[in-house]
């Protein structure tokens, strides 16, 4: 059952075996998981309840409805654009439905330096084999690859670098270009359509999901939490007051939003809730065609090339993706203003875009202040400055490779590559400042891991200090994981759903 | 010491005007009009939004604090416990100074002027509030009117972005863009907007537009001729390319953007086909030998949550 906003008129109070705060890759799982275990779960989602009936592939009225602040929300002081879902499937209904499993090295990382149990790509291979089919994942057929996702086969191919395909949760996609605004068709096979719909289809009298509805705070008495306050906006901007009391309580809200949560209710665990953010930072390489590209009509995230990223390299890097936008979100890394950016803009359907998806070092802090309440304290390390610049140099190149008679970079003054001669370029103008990056993967925060006196969540998702409270987001990865982080969030949850199915009695107390 | 000293008070009455004896209140004027712009300004990217509430609290503080100092320092330059170091490295006597402020008044101390010094540091918290109250007299706005100086400023930030003319021939005013920003920021958290509006108000302030182009005008004021938006243009660059504005400036052209690149009238001059449902795409390949029938109904999918909302 779902209650949005529109249909409350009072204050309410819940009681339920567990409670799942947030509804994306991680909460939406944790919901279905924990229902098909039998239990009545509410979960509480800030944003609105959207089925695909409101999706109507107009930036102008998709983006402030299905993004979180309407997707106006940056990094300080860097000013980097942090995109995220706000609605009922949180960001897998505005992702590119691109799923890479955790890279084994990443794995590696987490087991030795970490110190977590049952993380290693043995363990984790059944939890992502209980995900993918369950949100039809496939790689991306020959025929599915449009022009712009060709352009950086093309030019990997010329430059001998590894690539390919990449894995959608998607069925018979229809191929609209629009998946950062929601499908219309609901052939993406995001939170939305399965676990959520599949929780109403399974277990409708036992899983109740509220939308609209922000938690405020958690209720804590010694070392459980016993309730959660969280406040519903109904129609016309009135609010209500939702009082719930639950067994066992789950923050899956995202890592800025958990780490409020948490932060909020006083919960500080080691100091370190909040800390240690990564974002995959990503600067967009736009190539200059002289055929027409029309990178919007197709998938616009299909390919890859992982040459220098971890998935190849076993170490720190970045992967180039090919990836695409409708004008608005397009023109964001397009630099400058006036008749310029128009003159650029202009060329929209002659242009190949390559993100540079940065694996970043986990520095960023989510810090209590600003009209937003909380905000994300993020810069570029030296060290991800110089990977980056690498990063955006192999994105050109590959662009040249693949013909483009110009590339421009995102510097907000404008920078413009005629070949390969002008690759120093990027290294003279840098990237610590004054250009346009783009984030869509906010991650860590409430870092896991084995030492229950340096990290915030245990191996399994069980927040230290605390007998029923788990964190299970992407908030909990002790490093940035390099690629899509979606299918990583969905494993985890699967793997922490598990774990609490077989420890209820200590965790949830007798049924 | 005390040789040097009226040395250097003869050679300074003999030559030079500098500031008034009444420094002080025009300087607690001063101070208080810049600690009433600051709170209010940059109250909002602090821990929160400041509330009407807190900004007196702060203000009260600050005033006090302000006044404080300005009775210690002086107190002690009348009585001549000090020397006041104008112009640096010459100095003056503290009684000097407070009495003929660099002028060649040639005042010296009395129980008349004891009893007029106390009467003017009695008045030094009035001074501060009246700063204050000039630096908040903007801010006194009513929402309505706030929101419409807001509107002025964002028409003005967009018509300079997107000019009429050029590669794209609309303008922002030729395709509703201020519209749409607005109907953007209505869209998002109240103290969000908040922030926001406070931050436009910031972008618009003389001060900040004195300090990139050297100009006391607001921003709204650059550029005398309508068709030329050559200062705002540089103004705007100016914020964009200072390292500790880029979060700011972000926002107002992100804003922009959103209000431009998303009007159809746009979409036709760029190539973008726009939103093509209910239809299926015209470059939709379904796969060797696939074809397409009956439209997205035909998708068939078991796993959609169709009909399942109340």
């Amino acid at each position: 059952m779902i209650v949005t906003g529109a249909d409350v008129n009072n204050s309410i109070a819940e009681t339920a075996d567990v409670c799942v705060i947030g509804s994306g890759a991680g909460g939406a799982v944790l919901a279905w998981e924990m229902a098909a275990q039998g239990r009545t779960v509410v979960l509480l989602e800030k944003g609105g309840y959207h089925p695909r009936e409101d999706f109507n592939q107009k930036e102008d009225d998709m983006i402030p409805m299905l993004y979180k602040n309407a997707g106006l929300q940056f990094t300080v002081p860097s000013g980097i654009a942090v995109a995220q879902g706000s609605c009922v499937g949180g960001s897998t209904v505005v992702n590119d439905a691109v799923c890479f499993r955790t890279p084994d090295a990443v794995l590696g990382w987490w087991e030795d330096q970490y110190k977590i149990e049952d993380i290693g790509p043995a363990a984790m291979k059944k939890h992502f084999e209980r995900v993918e089919p369950r949100i039809s994942v496939a790689e991306v057929q020959p025929y599915e690859l449009n022009k712009n996702n060709l352009v950086l086969k093309r030019g990997a191919d010329k430059l001998g670098w590894a690539a390919g395909p990449n894995s959608r949760n998607c069925k018979t996609c229809r191929q609209c270009g629009n998946c950062q605004i929601g499908c219309y068709y609901g052939t993406k096979q995001s939170m939305l359509e399965t676990y959520i719909a599949e929780a109403e289809r399974d277990y409708g009298k036992t899983v109740k999901i509220y939308a609209d509805t922000q938690a405020d705070q958690l209720v804590r008495s010694g070392n459980r939490i016993t309730g959660v306050k969280a406040t519903i906006t109904a129609a016309g901007g009135k609010t209500f007051q939702l009082g719930l009391k639950a067994k066992l309580f789950v923050v899956s809200a995202g890592t800025i939003a958990s780490s409020q949560l948490l932060l909020e209710s006083g919960i500080d665990i080691n100091g370190r809730v909040g800390k240690g953010v990564a974002i995959h930072p990503s600067p967009a390489m736009i190539g200059d065609f002289q055929e027409e590209i029309h990178g919007n009509q197709g998938i616009p995230m299909a390919y890859h090339c992982h040459e220098f990223s971890v998935l190849n390299t076993g170490k720190r890097g970045y992967m180039l993706e090919a990836v695409f936008f409708a004008p608005y979100q397009f023109s964001l890394p397009v630099p400058g203003v006036e008749y310029d950016e128009k003159e650029l803009m202009s060329r929209y359907s002659h242009y190949a875009l390559i993100g540079s998806l940065l694996q970043d070092e986990s520095v960023g802090t989510v810090i209590k202040g600003g009209p937003l309440a909380y905000y994300l304290d993020y810069q570029l390390t030296p060290g991800d400055a110089a990977l980056m610049v690498e990063g955006m140099k192999s994105a050109a190149r590959a662009l040249f490779a693949a013909g483009a008679t110009k590339v421009l970079t995102s510097h907000r003054r404008r920078t413009v590559l005629y070949g390969e001669n002008d690759l120093h370029l990027i290294d003279d103008r840098g990237v610590s400042s004054g250009i346009s990056i783009g984030s869509g993967h906010p991650q860590g925060g409430n870092r896991m891991g084995g030492d229950a006196s340096a990290a915030v969540v245990d191996s399994h998702s069980k927040a230290y200090g605390f007998e029923n409270l788990f964190v299970c987001d992407a908030s909990v990865f002790p490093t940035s994981i390099g690629v899509n982080p979606q299918l990583t969030v969905m494993a985890l949850a699967t793997r922490a759903a598990e774990h609490i199915g077989e420890n209820w009695s200590k965790y949830g107390g007798p049924r | 010491m005390h040789k040097s000293h009226y040395i250097v008070v003869e050679r300074s009455r003999a030559g030079a005007h500098r500031l008034s004896f009444l420094l002080d209140p025009v300087a607690l004027v001063v101070v208080g009009f810049i600690a009433g712009k600051a709170y209010y300004l940059l109250g909002a990217f602090g821990t929160t939004v400041i509330t009407r509430g807190a900004l007196k609290k702060g203000l009260a503080i600050a005033g006090a604090a302000v006044v404080a100092a300005f009775w210690v320092y002086s107190a002690l330059l009348y009585v001549n416990a000090i020397d006041f170091p104008w112009p640096f490295p010459a100095w003056y006597s503290g009684t000097d100074w407070m009495l003929n402020s660099g002028l060649p008044l040639g005042l010296a101390r009395s129980s008349l002027s004891d009893v007029a010094a106390v009467v003017v540091f009695a008045t030094y918290p009035v001074w501060f509030y009246a700063g204050t109250e000039l630096g908040l007299a903007g801010h006194r706005l009513t929402r309505g009117q706030r929101l419409a100086e807001r509107n002025r400023i964002i028409s003005q930030v967009v018509d300079t972005v997107y000019p009429r003319g050029g590669a794209i021939a609309p303008g922002a005013a030729d395709v509703g863009t201020l519209g749409l920003v607005d109907s953007l920021l209505r869209k998002i958290p109240p103290m969000f907007a908040e922030g926001l509006l406070v931050l436009f108000f910031v972008f618009d302030s003389r001060f900040f537009v004195l300090m990139f182009t050297g100009k006391w005008k607001r921003f709204v004021d650059l550029d005398d001729n309508p068709a030329d938006t050559s200062e705002k243009r540089k103004y705007l660059q100016a914020w964009s390319s200072n390292p500790y504005l880029a979060s700011a400036t972000q926002v107002l052209t992100v804003a922009a953007s959103y209000g431009y690149y998303t009007r159809p009238q746009v979409y036709k001059e760029i190539g973008y086909a726009g939103p093509v449902c209910p239809d299926l795409p015209p470059w939709y390949n379904p796969g060797p030998g696939a074809t397409v029938a009956g439209g997205p109904s035909a998708i068939g999918d078991p796993l959609t949550n169709r009909g399942v909302r109340r």
